[in-house]
């Protein structure tokens, strides 16, 4: 892609490449390097898996047990962040936690597995 | 409120006139009073008595007490205050005493008769001298004080006191005020449950204001008494409560800080305080320097020594009272923002960037300095079974970037990122060696260049890649000394999601295949069903079934 582009990006081509062929790189790469050399940032990496762990749970509980008790565990989960874990969600960003809150989360990750297999029985795991 | 409340009130009320009023409204009644209020109200004054227990007039329990009442209510008799007084106090006379010279009968009342049986088995009072010339009231808008010669009787609260007559007009000067003072004194005892609730608010309230130093009390035998305010330090025992909560707060804070055994950590904390209580105390944080230092000074401080936000909360919170003298994260942010916009801090750029002149060398003190004291750590990287793949074989020189390493190539991993921000918006490149401890802090980063930049587009992230990818070229071919071996460096390209994907090419953060490792598709629609069924779905989690990407795709 990056010889492809030399001169300017996908629209500048006399003839521009299909989406098969550009997969979705239509400027010129500013470096070569492995897909596999690209990480995002820790911060933001603890931002979004700390979130979607949480949501994970109350997926995991409507999955096997409904949406009444899914209510419930998610109840349950905001009083044991803030009453055990100890960390409230931030007022802006949606109501996210912050990275140093994710990091708590993940320090007392064993309160919010307790609660979760009060709900989930460990055995439907193996199923 | 008893008497000696009243008096100590008016022994430190200097401004008594003021209150007259207040007090007239509250309606005293005495004895003499009663008696002359039934001699001016029924004709026939056998119907209603003076008890001498209360001092109050009470209409007798009769036939014609109770026609009496009938007429007052149906108003066949013209009815006075006086009139409606009486009609609310019927009660049964349980001891006849005597009948004054006004011709109306005293005696004790029912409930005062049973209230103290030694009263009740005692001889009554002689029956007093009344002052005729005195007009018959109920109120202070006249209030006679003649004809309390008398001693009183013992189980009444009169003081025993010799007075003249005085007619008392409110706010009529010192000699007025005195007598009223008196007055109120001497018939304190017959006014009613509110009205003592009153004046004991009155005087509660006057003595919480004033708080006077003295109060000399003159009681009834003329004896005078003073009570002075006396101080009695509490330090000692309040003191040692203050230090077990202070101690308290600072487990608390502490427990916060570091994710330790609670036990071990009150344990840490004990015995610093006690050696610190050994030691005679630390002043750790002196109160009067830190109120005076100015809230500019102490972001001078924060933006020196890189203390966050969070970081300054908590030293607030852990200096606890000493530490409200600090300025709050919301002053110091208005502080900054005021600083920003003075003429001799504002910002000006000529549009060119400022960069390291080589990097290379910045990064390879880095690595020395991280050998030299040990803290170089060894990042192995992981093969398909998840165990780390052993480095052993030397680095001997690439000669394209693009060409990737063996696996079993020694190796050192070096970060490059981007990130734009800052008041005027610039993008600031960061290097950082991933062999130690803690990469990702600023403390053990390299601020590679910063570029001013309102936006971080394909454009403007060209010309710095003019800038910084030759040097990672460079870095790349060659690789570093690590305690005298040469190492390969494995670049890894780090941040924000908008920041790698257009430095790879994408033409922003939601096109049709957005993942940097594989081709899957965003979603479904109703014309890519081909496309998803060959590139995959990022809708199905796990089962995306994408293609890898390879370094081929950049190529």
């Amino acid at each position: 892609m990056a010889d492809a582009y030399a001169d300017g990006g996908n629209d500048t081509l006399s003839t521009p490449l299909t989406l098969e062929e550009h997969l979705s790189i239509e400027n010129r790469p500013l470096l070569i390097i492995d897909p596999s050399h690209i990480a995002p940032m820790p911060l933001h990496l603890t931002l979004g898996i700390s979130v979607y762990l949480l949501r994970l749970g109350i997926e995991a509980v409507y999955f096997w047990c409904g949406r009444v008790p899914a209510a419930t565990y998610a109840e349950n989960l905001a009083n044991t962040l803030r009453q055990s874990v100890g960390v409230a969600p931030t007022p802006y960003f949606n109501g996210a936690f912050e990275g140093r809150q994710c990091q708590k989360i993940g320090q007392r990750l064993s309160m919010v597995c307790e609660l979760l297999a009060a709900f989930v029985p460990a055995a439907l795991s193996k199923n | 409120m008893p008497p000696k409340t009243l008096a100590t009130f008016c022994s430190t009320w200097p401004s008594f006139s003021v209150v007259v009023d207040v007090l007239a409204t509250v309606c005293l009644r005495h004895s003499e009073a009663s008696s002359r209020l039934i001699a001016l109200a029924l004709q026939d004054k056998s119907l209603a008595f003076v008890c001498y227990g209360c001092s109050r007039a009470c209409v007798r329990v009769s036939r014609g007490a109770e026609r009496w009442t009938s007429a007052v209510s149906a108003g066949v008799i013209q009815a006075n205050d006086d009139t409606n007084w009486l009609v609310g106090r019927v009660r049964r006379c349980s001891k006849r005493a005597f009948v004054d010279t006004v011709g109306v009968s005293w005696g004790l009342c029912r409930p005062c008769y049973a209230s103290s049986p030694a009263r009740a088995r005692a001889a009554p009072p002689p029956p007093p001298q009344m002052c005729e010339a005195a007009p018959p009231s109920n109120g202070w808008r006249a209030v006679s004080v003649c004809g309390v010669q008398e001693a009183p009787a013992e189980h009444t609260l009169f003081f025993e006191q010799r007075l003249p007559s005085v007619n008392i007009a409110p706010r009529a000067g010192i000699v007025a005020m005195t007598a009223a003072l008196r007055a109120a004194r001497l018939s304190y005892a017959s006014l009613e449950g509110p009205q003592v609730a009153e004046v004991a608010q009155l005087v509660k309230k006057h003595l919480t204001g004033t708080r006077p130093d003295e109060i000399v009390v003159t009681f009834a035998n003329g004896r005078r008494r003073k009570y002075a305010r006396v101080y009695r330090p509490a330090k000692d025992k309040f003191g040692p409560r203050q230090v077990r909560r202070r101690a308290a707060l600072a487990a608390t804070t502490i427990g916060r800080l570091f994710a330790i055994d609670p036990g071990m950590l009150a344990a840490s904390m004990a015995d610093a305080a006690r050696r610190a209580q050994a030691s005679g105390g630390i002043a750790v944080a002196p109160a009067a320097v830190l109120a005076a230092l100015p809230v500019r000074l102490q972001n001078q401080f924060l933006m020196d020594n890189g203390v966050s936000g969070s970081l300054w909360r908590r030293f607030r919170l852990l200096l606890g009272p000493i530490g409200a003298d600090l300025a709050t994260g919301q002053t110091l942010r208005a502080d900054r923002r005021a600083a920003e916009a003075e003429l001799r801090n504002a910002a000006t750029t000529n549009g060119e960037g400022a960069f390291l002149v080589a990097p290379r060398v910045a990064l390879q003190s880095m690595i020395d300095d991280l050998v030299a004291t040990e803290q170089f750590v060894e990042r192995f990287e992981r093969g398909a079974d998840g165990a780390d793949i052993a480095t052993a074989s030397p680095f001997l020189g690439h000669p394209s970037p693009t060409e990737m390493r063996a696996a079993d190539v020694r190796c050192v991993q070096v970060c490059f990122g981007l990130d734009k921000g800052g008041a005027q918006s610039t993008t600031k490149a960061v290097l950082s060696c991933v062999n130690q401890e803690r990469p990702c802090s600023r403390g053990n980063t390299l601020l590679y260049g910063v570029f001013p930049a309102a936006e971080d587009d394909h454009a403007a992230l060209s010309a710095m890649a003019d800038v910084y990818v030759p040097d990672l070229d460079t870095l790349r071919m060659g690789g570093v000394d690590v305690d005298g071996v040469r190492r390969a460096v494995q670049l890894i390209l780090t941040g924000d999601y908008q920041f790698t994907t257009t430095w790879c090419g994408h033409l922003g953060v939601s096109r049709k295949m957005p993942c940097q490792r594989c081709t899957a598709m965003m979603r479904l629609t109703k014309t890519n069903g081909e496309l998803i069924a060959i590139y995959g779905n990022m809708q199905n989690g796990s089962r995306a079934g994408g293609k890898p990407r390879t370094i081929d795709h950049f190529k």
